[in-house]
């Protein structure tokens, strides 16, 4: 049952990220890259630990901790890049209604 | 306070913009009575916006020379004429003002400390030497003008606008200024706190260029 669940959640986000690619590339790629290991895991739990061993990980379930740790961080940096993209576009969207303001002011 | 400013400034040079950057308050209003022209960002977004912000429309106007200067009344509008007359005889394009080449009335030796570690970081990450490096008066030809775009909305612009100094090559010149520590400006002036924020705007700028 978990498996199921696990499976359509995956896949959800993946078809998601698909849709999105032309906007985030970069988002898409990592979770593109995360989604399809992730799978082999949900429906083999066994090759997960077999993984962890071999890189040094107790468990499999620890190892997919510390992946998901990692995933979420370099996510939350690009979404902070993003902001800060809107944020200048902002910015220029009010610089220009202030200087187109105060120009329509003086050929008055 | 910010009608003395505009006024005394006024009584100088015949063209003076304030940026008002989503105040609350009455300034843009006192600053326009008082002879200013008024840009008014829609909200709030930060020193550097701001300061871009009335460059753009400076040049837009047909301004030949550009001066920025504080609105908080730490400064002295007679220096904008010595950097002024420095940047021509010198055939500079942006003179700085520094108050350590000339009279810092009473600075506080935390501060006096501060800005000299934020001139030794200026050295090390542009190459730049200059005494003062976080000093809001500056005169610039439209040509400097042109080549630099501030990007860095809130503390951190100082330190971009030296980068661009840096990196566009422009001729620039230190000149002593005074600055007037008075309640007011200190409370509105860098401090320990303020430089810990700019050094971590500064961290994110450099790794978003970097993408």
């Amino acid at each position: 049952m978990i498996q199921i669940i696990l499976t359509l959640g995956l896949v959800l986000i993946f078809v998601y990220a698909l849709l999105q690619r032309d906007r985030i590339r970069l988002l898409t790629t990592i979770i593109a890259v995360s989604v399809l290991p992730g799978l082999v895991f949900v429906w083999f739990p066994d090759a997960s630990t077999r993984f962890a061993n071999a890189i040094g990980v107790g468990r499999g379930a620890d190892l997919i901790f510390y992946l998901w740790i990692l995933v979420s961080a370099a996510v939350m940096v690009i979404m902070h890049v993003q902001l800060k993209s809107q944020e200048q576009k902002i910015t220029q969207l009010a610089r220009e209604i202030a200087v187109r303001d105060a120009m329509a002011n003086s050929s008055e | 306070m910010i009608r003395d400013v505009v006024a005394e400034a006024h009584a100088f040079f015949a063209n003076v913009v304030v940026v008002d950057d989503g105040s609350a308050d009455e300034s843009a209003n006192i600053a326009e009575a008082a002879g200013a022209r008024v840009l008014r960002h829609p909200f709030n977004i930060g020193q550097g916006a701001a300061l871009q912000t009335g460059m753009d429309f400076a040049l837009a106007s047909g301004a030949e020379y550009v001066a920025t200067f504080d609105a908080d009344g730490q400064h002295c509008i007679e220096d904008v004429t010595v950097l002024l007359d420095g940047l021509r005889a010198a055939q500079a394009d942006i003179a700085l003002g520094s108050r350590f080449l000339g009279t810092a009335e009473s600075i506080p030796s935390s501060r006096r400390l501060l800005l000299r570690v934020a001139c030794w970081f200026t050295r090390l990450t542009t190459g730049l030497d200059l005494t003062d490096v976080h000093n809001g008066i500056r005169v610039m030809t439209s040509e400097a003008a042109r080549r630099i775009s501030i990007t860095h909305n809130r503390m951190s612009h100082a330190s971009e606008l030296l980068e661009q100094i840096a990196a566009n090559k422009l001729n620039y010149i230190e000149r002593p200024v005074t600055i007037r520590y008075t309640a007011y400006s200190l409370a509105k002036g860098q401090t320990m706190w303020n430089s810990i924020v700019i050094l971590s705007e500064l961290l994110i700028y450099g790794l978003q260029r970097k993408r």
